[in-house]
């Protein structure tokens, strides 16, 4: 009895044990390079590249922050301009639309299952991969003159997310009870209104993690927009890409740009996580 | 308020008949029932009604104005669902006030009919929760309530009681019949059970498959059930069915079981079933109509208590009689034990009698001995 007890206490405590340790692991994994990053950015330039590798500075400086701001030469205000616009305006565009198009989806009735191919139509896009899609955007924004201009990688990041945020959307409006809706019906509400003061305020949300969702892959895309931006359109990402120069790496400038970026976004993940899980697991909209 | 009248009402999903030419009318300020088991396509009427399916084929008619093609929104009928499907995001108060506002009452109206449907039904204190902090009686109140303050044409419920716990079931079904008494509202109500059907219509209508298969009055459902189904289906515990033939001995008749034999000759109906001598039939003798003071001179069924219930107020007895086993209800608690030898006596007053292929009734209690109830 006795022996039994504590072989299950070791058991427990093996279990614990092993489990910090796959913790453990995978944090090193994620926070490893973030560390690095960081560490680089307030390295002396010796320091950058050298074998073996410095972990702990022999020397700090915040010269590479400093330069970033006031670097004649420098864009970072610029970019992270045109990175706030357009992660705004792409979200809030790829949020409205795309919650429309999955209300539309999830409640329109048209013969020989049009509805059905419609969606997987739109699931469809969102597997592709993105560089196929590089060269259009160039030739029809560069047709419609909007190359180099926040409008064009706008259009383009909605593009991109609408897939996601419209299957998102109809997998909430489906979680919500049929009868709700039908309730409203009678009770005397149009589609405008069942949709603006039942069904929007309870799918708020979904709403909400497909904007998150939206939010981040705006803040990082790189691919598309390089494509788009050539000097006044240019995001973050693009900067950072920047110092990746033909004359060498700016290692130190390039890492205390990437810093920056990326602060805002381990930022807004801790802040909205709570949302996320919620949001990602359907429960938030059951009675 | 209304009549709603049903011509013809056919719904199919797919291949798959769910109302199959319904002919029925919901009388001007009475308490219909569409009773049956699940899948027997009650619902689906409800919802042809609210507008909120389209019939395949037939009409319904709102005070002899056809709506098949009115929006669900113009009908003025209201619904309860069984989920009450309140809304989660508002205050008991917006829920009740929603229909009034959507429909543009003045401000004033809305607040003295919110008020007013509240105070009917106990829940003036709630109006600022939500749905959500509230106990299912307080929700069924809400959802009620809802319907209440719009005033309808018409009131459709579909099974508004059956997510609640027994007792408070039973106290909401006794509140439901006074309340639409008073409102004195048309009202078409949906349930799979009998007991809400039999207490609280002026008529039920019974649906199998589909099909209509009785309407009536309560009593008339349960004294004169046109077939087997009916006669089952209604009446708890239910009836029991036990195959049979039947046989003439000079002017007596005889009907014959497996397991016993009764004489029907007091019955001035025996004429009538001349012509299914020795065919198949079922003979149907409801729990309540079997009773433990057998003398040696009546009809009587002889058997085994194989199970003893005691509900206090009635024992419900499982008589085995050697092939089949039947239910019998005795008032008060019987002083049987299991497995003690019972002779039991018949009142062949109130048997029925069905044709065993198509289930039609062919013998049920005659009318005088029901005291004019009907």
């Amino acid at each position: 009895m006795q022996r039994a007890y504590i072989r299950a206490q070791m058991g427990e405590g093996l279990f614990t044990f092993f489990r910090a340790v796959v913790i453990i692991l995978s944090l090193l994994f994620v926070i490893v390079p973030l560390v690095w990053l960081f560490i680089n950015s307030i390295k002396m330039p010796l320091e950058w590249l050298s074998i073996p590798p410095v972990i702990i500075p022999s020397k700090i400086t915040f010269e590479n922050y400093i330069q970033l701001f006031t670097n004649p030469y420098s864009d970072v205000l610029l970019c992270l301009k045109n990175s706030i616009i357009i992660t705004l305006a792409a979200t809030t565009l790829s949020v409205l639309i795309g919650s429309l198009a999955a209300y539309s989806l999830t409640h329109l009735q048209l013969p020989f299952k049009i509805v059905p191919v419609l969606a997987g139509m739109v699931l469809l896009l969102g597997f592709y991969p993105k560089i196929t899609a590089v060269i259009p955007y160039f030739v029809i924004m560069r047709n419609l003159g909007l190359m180099d201009t926040q409008i064009a990688i706008i259009i383009a990041f909605v593009g991109l997310n609408l897939p996601r945020t419209v299957w998102l959307m109809m997998t909430f409006y489906e979680e919500l009870p049929k009868e709700i809706e039908q309730s409203a019906m009678l009770d005397g509400c149009g589609p405008w209104g069942r949709f603006y003061k039942i069904v929007l305020p309870l799918a708020a949300p979904g709403m909400a993690v497909a904007a998150i969702l939206s939010a981040l892959l705006c803040w990082i895309e790189f691919m598309i927009a390089s494509s788009l931006a050539i000097v006044n359109a240019k995001t973050l990402p693009i900067a950072v890409s920047a110092y990746l120069q033909d004359k060498g790496m700016h290692w130190g400038p390039m890492s205390a740009l990437g810093t920056l970026t990326v602060v805002p976004v381990i930022f807004f993940c801790i802040f909205v996580q709570k949302y996320l899980v919620r949001g990602l697991t359907f429960g938030a909209i059951k009675e | 308020m209304a009549t709603v009248r049903m011509v013809n009402l056919t719904k199919y999903f797919g291949k798959v008949g769910a109302v199959k030419g319904l002919n029925l009318v919901a009388e001007d300020k009475r308490f219909l029932t569409l009773l049956g088991p699940s899948g027997c396509g009650k619902s689906t009427t409800l919802n042809i009604i609210a507008g909120l399916e389209t019939p395949t084929d037939g009409e319904i008619y709102l005070d002899e104005i056809s709506i098949n093609k009115v929006p669900p929104a113009y009908r003025n009928v209201a619904m309860v669902f069984q989920t009450y499907a309140l809304y989660p995001h508002m205050s008991v108060w917006d829920n009740l006030a929603f229909a009034l506002k959507i429909h543009k009452e003045p401000k004033g109206v809305i607040e003295k009919k919110v008020e007013e449907t509240a105070t009917m039904l106990g829940i003036a204190d709630l109006l600022d929760r939500r749905p959500r902090e509230l106990s299912g009686g307080q929700r069924q109140r809400v959802a009620l309530g809802r319907a209440i303050v719009r005033e309808p044409k018409v009131f459709l419920l579909d099974e508004p009681l059956s997510n609640l716990d027994a007792a408070l079931r039973l106290q909401m079904r006794a509140e439901l019949k006074l309340l639409f008494d008073r409102l004195q509202a048309t009202v078409i109500y949906v349930t799979h059970d009998q007991a809400e059907a039999m207490t609280m219509s002026d008529k039920v209508a019974i649906l199998k498959d589909g099909v209509l298969q009785q309407v009536g009055s309560p009593l008339e459902i349960y004294y004169k059930p046109v077939n087997k189904f009916v006669a089952g289906f209604v009446g708890s515990p239910s009836m029991n069915f036990i195959d049979c033939t039947l046989r003439a001995e000079g002017e007596a008749i005889f009907i014959r079981t497996a397991d016993f034999e009764l004489s029907l000759h007091e019955l001035t109906s025996g004429s009538r079933l001349e012509s299914h001598f020795g065919k198949d039939l079922v003979l149907g003798i409801r729990p309540e109509d079997l009773h433990l003071d057998a003398k040696e001179d009546s009809s009587m069924i002889r058997g085994k208590a194989a199970v003893v219930e005691h509900l206090g107020s009635d024992t419900i007895i499982l008589l085995d009689t050697g092939s089949q086993m039947l239910t019998l209800v005795a008032q008060g608690s019987a002083t049987v034990r299991s497995g003690e030898n019972l002779s039991v006596r018949v009142d062949m007053d109130t048997i029925y009698l069905f044709e065993k292929d198509s289930e039609k009734s062919l013998l049920t209690p005659e009318l005088a001995i029901l005291g004019g109830v009907l």
